[in-house]
């Protein structure tokens, strides 16, 4: 079983990497980007014994404790 | 051990890096005992008076600062030191982890201008509640910031929370003890510099006061917490 | 790869491989050869200069040869330190590039046995364009990321921005540590039957053909060979300096060498040449991360954050239990032999056994026995002419001659003062490092001093770097000295008479032979100051190859002094009071680098700038009696050496506040601007605060200290004869740290 965890920052929580790009490609010349956002993807991939109820669960707990925090991310978990 | 000496617990994760300063500084007095507890432990093995968890990158800052403490065995001992009643403080990444593992409300974020700020701040006391800060006498401290994550960050909710429930316990300040805009450092929420759990026996705060405890240093102001939490 | 080493292996040089080994090499020799017979590692043009340079002394423990020079500072305490350059990576990857340069610097620290204090940097851009700010930018970012990370308080250094860097910055990085004197590890005891230990990260394909790349002109072809720059990782690096420190601590080990340039090849045959011994090496159990890599590949990788040591069979299991307790890779990769070979072993097969001899000592070196010391002391006048050095020959600002008269106004050089971003507050550097971690920071970025206390023997230790372009370019030999003998006033400043120097030369072409005129005459100049003043010289770096099509840099030597300091905790920090300044030696405006920013915004050449004539017997006893003077009277005053800025910044920086003034006397020893902005063999601003009576030795009133003027109750003014100056509109200015220079305006708007 393959799981993909997407995270990404919740709308109105700063991320001033992505602003400052978005001024630096404004200064080049890059015109109509309306907002720019980052996604971070984290892929797991389980065991052949491990059966596929036991993998969401655990693809659940790591994503919700570790690979993101409630309080900034919102995630989301894809089977690939 | 038989003598009644205070032990003091000082968690060291990989890529812990104050954990020998924060053992200098809260050990001065001869009373105080503390001892290096490896997070790959799961226990304290004894009883301790108080837990420090320290500053620094714990495991290299990947993922997010303090993210993968949630991973550590010594997780398990610090919940049920924090549901004991026991004074706990995470400085720095030690906050960082606190809020990680959902010990203390709300999480850092990167600084506002996205650097590494060091230097010096003003802190002023909100709330003595936490056994750190009970014997802090003046309602001004100095003490230096070191972080490039340290925008503490809470939801409006959160935040409305934190103040009904005396949890905020440090502001940024200036020289005369003014909380601003212009004396916040790194943007955070509320100009908060450290907030407690509920119950008030967890703080985590930014600032480093074992920066400003030893006798050779020029400000002393953190010798204020650790003789709090001696006393 | 191939056109790398076609480009590096000179006829000269395969004609003595060829003649070393008797038989054609194979791929993995060549690949040997050709990293070990590089300037970088086998110092091809530099060694004929380096070896006439004093390196013993009654303090030294280690010197050149090892991974970092060690001097005893008294019976408890020694101090292991070096400086070295990562100036070619950082112009490609200024992020990366730093970052790895702090983290090669601090293995060579820890790798003998001590453990790192301090961190300082020596930094030189050209930050007048888009692109030269994003590198300064992403420099500093690097080098704090890396420091930060790893727990070593980055305390201390120096910023300049001259137009010859425009496409070769610099970037220096020291580090420090301290051991106890008997703690010495070296890279030189390995015994016959010593199983290799390799330990860190896996070995992948970054960073090959590094050190030959260091050696090097940056074109925009090599601008392209990123795969060259290596990507450091400074969590493994805090682990394996835990884990090499225990490994030392527990007595495990014979012989440590850190995985630099070159890194295995480097590593292997140094420990084992320099034990006087051979090596066998097992490509195969080397930790790899890159499948189908090659022997070629293996022997070349600079993957960072690996380590290499040698182990006596009964300490295999301890060394083992110790690195079992870290998150990272280990392997025995080979054994230490009675013959002096290197066989290196891949695949079932032999692909390299090549003589240690020929390997380390065979390298062809140049010869410059013509370039005589007189020669060397001729050198090449600079100053009008400075052709071939890069963005100079049209002023620097506007680019037509300002209409200034000659000589300049003191307000048209406190305009220069005010508007380039030397003099400004570095604050917006040294806030992104971490300098007060571990708590022995005395004095850090942004103090007097650069000052490290040691609770344990309750002693401090001062640290000097110091480096002056300007003069440099103007004349090697006579701006080196002059170079020295600022570097050795800042340490007796400092409290501290220097016991050790280390030096990373940074020049352009080595194939051209002005350089070389330019490198003998540093190199003379600095056995001149070490014969002089006894100080001998412990380790150093040489970077050639600092130029483009644009031009070369400045030759810039930069120099770092190490002493065990007279002052303590108990230091005197002025704190507001009124009291009496006093002035030592005789400030010229010429010589000074205010001038010499002048001059380059006005007609970019350095036309009329001079370099003080030093005299080092002088600065010695004048040294020595300043030393007498801060243990006379501990905590009683403030000194300061008058370096870059002159006299002004020192009062700008100290005593402009809004209840003081300072008002000079009537009779000044020169003109106001040679005062307040010169420069001169040895000059000193003292402060002597009214409650402190003090008795000027002999030897300086010889030397002729006088009055220079006062700091009274007032309101941010200096006063000078038919002169007001608004010395807190200055400071405002300098306080804005460097910011506007440094960001793009247009970065910082919303």
């Amino acid at each position: 079983m393959k799981y993909s965890v997407q995270v990404k920052i919740k709308d109105g929580v700063l991320d001033p990497e992505m602003e400052t790009l978005q001024r630096l490609l404004r200064r080049s010349g890059v015109k109509g980007i309306r907002q720019l956002t980052h996604t971070q993807q984290f892929v797991l991939e389980f065991d052949d014994q491990v059966d596929a109820t036991e993998a969401e669960r655990v693809a659940r707990t790591v994503a919700g404790d570790v690979l993101a925090n409630p309080e900034i991310h919102d995630w989301t978990l894809d089977v690939l | 051990m038989s003598d009644p000496a205070l032990r003091i617990a000082i968690i060291d994760f990989h890529g812990t890096l104050c954990e020998r300063d924060c053992a200098a500084a809260f050990g001065q007095a001869a009373h105080v005992e503390t001892m290096l507890v490896s997070s790959e432990k799961d226990s304290f093995s004894g009883p301790v008076h108080a837990i420090v968890v320290p500053g620094g990158f714990s495991y290299g800052d990947y993922i997010r600062p303090g993210a993968m403490a949630r991973t550590a065995p010594i997780t398990r001992a610090l919940y049920a030191a924090a549901d004991a009643g026991t004074p706990i403080i995470g400085i720095c990444n030690g906050f960082q982890i606190l809020c990680e593992i959902r010990l203390l409300p709300g999480v850092l974020l990167k600084n506002r201008d996205g650097r590494f700020i060091c230097r010096e701040t003003g802190l002023r006391v909100q709330s003595r509640r936490s056994p750190f800060l009970a014997g802090v006498k003046p309602d001004v401290l100095r003490v230096p910031i070191a972080h490039k994550y340290g925008q503490y960050y809470c939801s409006a909710e959160t935040l409305a929370e934190l103040q009904a429930n005396d949890q905020i316990a440090l502001c940024y300040c200036d020289d005369e003890g003014q909380i601003s805009d212009a004396a916040n450092p790194n943007g955070s929420v509320g100009h908060i510099a450290g907030v407690t759990n509920k119950a008030g026996n967890v703080l985590g705060m930014m600032p480093h006061p074992e920066r400003r405890a030893m006798p050779w240093h020029a400000g002393k102001d953190g010798n204020w917490m650790i003789e709090s939490v001696c006393a | 790869m191939n056109i790398l080493i076609d480009q590096i292996l000179n006829q000269r040089q395969k004609d003595t491989l060829l003649a070393g080994l008797g038989r054609d090499p194979t791929p993995a020799e060549v690949a040997m050869v050709s990293a070990m017979w590089s300037e970088h590692c086998g110092y091809t043009h530099s060694r004929h200069f380096l070896k006439t340079l004093p390196r013993e002394g009654e303090h030294v423990l280690a010197g050149p040869g090892e991974n970092a020079g060690i001097i005893r500072l008294h019976d408890q305490l020694a101090v292991a330190f070096k400086i070295e350059s990562h100036n070619h990576p950082s112009a490609v990857v200024p992020y990366q590039g730093a970052a790895t340069g702090v983290g090669g610097i601090l293995r060579d620290i820890f790798t003998m046995g001590s453990e790192p204090i301090a961190l300082m940097n020596s930094l030189h851009f050209d930050i007048r364009d888009h692109r030269g700010k994003w590198i300064a930018e992403h420099v500093v970012d690097g080098i704090a990321d890396y420091g930060n990370c790893t727990g070593i308080p980055t305390v201390g250094g120096e910023y300049s921005s001259y137009p010859w860097y425009v496409d070769n910055p610099l970037v220096n990085v020291v580090c420090a540590g301290l051991l106890k004197p008997e703690q010495v590890l070296k890279a030189s005891t390995a015994q016959v039957g010593d199983r290799v230990l390799y330990f860190g990260n896996k070995t992948g394909r970054d960073g090959i053909a590094g050190a030959i790349f260091a050696s090097l002109n940056l074109t925009e072809a090599t601008r392209e060979q990123k795969s060259a720059v290596q990507v450091g990782d400074p969590f493994m690096g805090k682990l394996i300096m835990q884990a090499t420190l225990e490994l030392i601590r527990a007595g495990v080990p014979s012989a440590m060498q850190d995985m630099g340039a070159a890194g295995i090849t480097c590593s292997t045959s140094e420990i084992a040449h320099n034990s006087g011994l051979g090596i066998t090496v097992e490509l195969d159990a080397v930790p790899v991360r890159a499948p189908g890599i090659t022997a070629e590949e293996i022997l070349l990788s600079e993957s960072q954050e690996r380590m290499l040591a040698t182990v006596p069979p009964d300490r295999l299991a301890q060394a083992e239990e110790i690195l079992n307790r870290y998150p990272l890779d280990y392997a025995w990769i080979g054994v230490i032999e009675e013959t002096p070979d290197m066989v290196v072993r891949f695949q079932n097969e032999t692909v390299a056994s090549a003589p240690l001899d020929l390997l380390i000592d065979g390298c062809p070196v140049e010869d410059y026995a013509d370039l005589t010391d007189d020669v060397l002391r001729a050198g090449k006048e600079r100053a009008s002419d400075l052709s071939g050095i890069a963005g100079t020959g049209r002023p620097l600002l506007g680019g037509k001659p300002s209409t200034n008269p000659e000589p300049p106004t003191l307000s048209a050089l406190l305009e220069v003062y005010a508007e380039t971003s030397h003099y400004a507050s570095a604050r917006h550097i040294y806030e992104q490092f971490d300098y007060e971690i571990n708590q022995r920071t005395l004095g850090g970025p942004g103090d007097d001093h650069t000052l490290m206390y040691d609770a344990a023997s309750e002693r401090t230790v001062a640290f000097t770097l110091h480096s002056r372009s300007p003069w440099t370019l103007q004349h090697a030999y006579r701006g080196t000295r002059a170079v020295l003998a600022a570097a050795w006033r800042r340490s007796i400043a400092a409290g501290a008479y220097p016991l050790g120097l280390s030096n990373c030369l940074n020049y352009p072409s080595a194939d051209r032979r002005e350089t070389m005129i330019d490198f003998g005459g540093t190199t003379l100049a600095m056995k001149e100051f070490c014969e002089a003043l006894g100080i001998p010289v412990t380790g150093g770096n040489v970077s050639f190859y600092n130029e483009s099509e644009v031009g070369a840099i400045a030759p810039t030597p930069v120099f770092v002094l190490v002493g065990d300091s007279v002052l303590g905790p108990d230091r005197y920090r002025y704190a507001g009071a009124e009291g009496q300044l006093y002035l030592l030696g005789t400030p010229d405006l010429t010589a000074g680098d205010v001038y010499a920013l002048w001059r380059l915004r006005q007609d970019g050449t350095l036309s009329g700038a001079t370099v003080p004539t030093v005299d080092f017997a002088q600065e010695h006893q004048v040294g020595q009696a300043l030393l007498d003077l801060y243990r006379a009277y501990p905590g009683a005053f403030a000194m300061r050496d008058v370096g870059k800025g002159g006299v002004f910044k020192r009062i700008l920086e100290q005593f402009a506040r809004a209840d003081r003034d300072v008002v000079l006397n009537d009779d000044l020893p020169a003109a106001l601007p040679d005062v307040l902005l010169g420069e001169g063999p040895c000059t000193y601003l003292l402060f002597v605060p009214d409650a402190t009576t003090l008795e000027w030795p002999a030897a300086l009133q010889a030397a002729g200290i006088r009055p220079l003027g006062r700091v009274t109750a007032g309101d941010g003014k200096l006063l000078a004869p038919a002169v007001e100056l608004d010395l807190l509109k200055y400071r405002a200015r300098a306080d804005k740290s460097l910011e506007p220079h440094w960001i793009d305006q247009l970065e910082l708007a919303p």
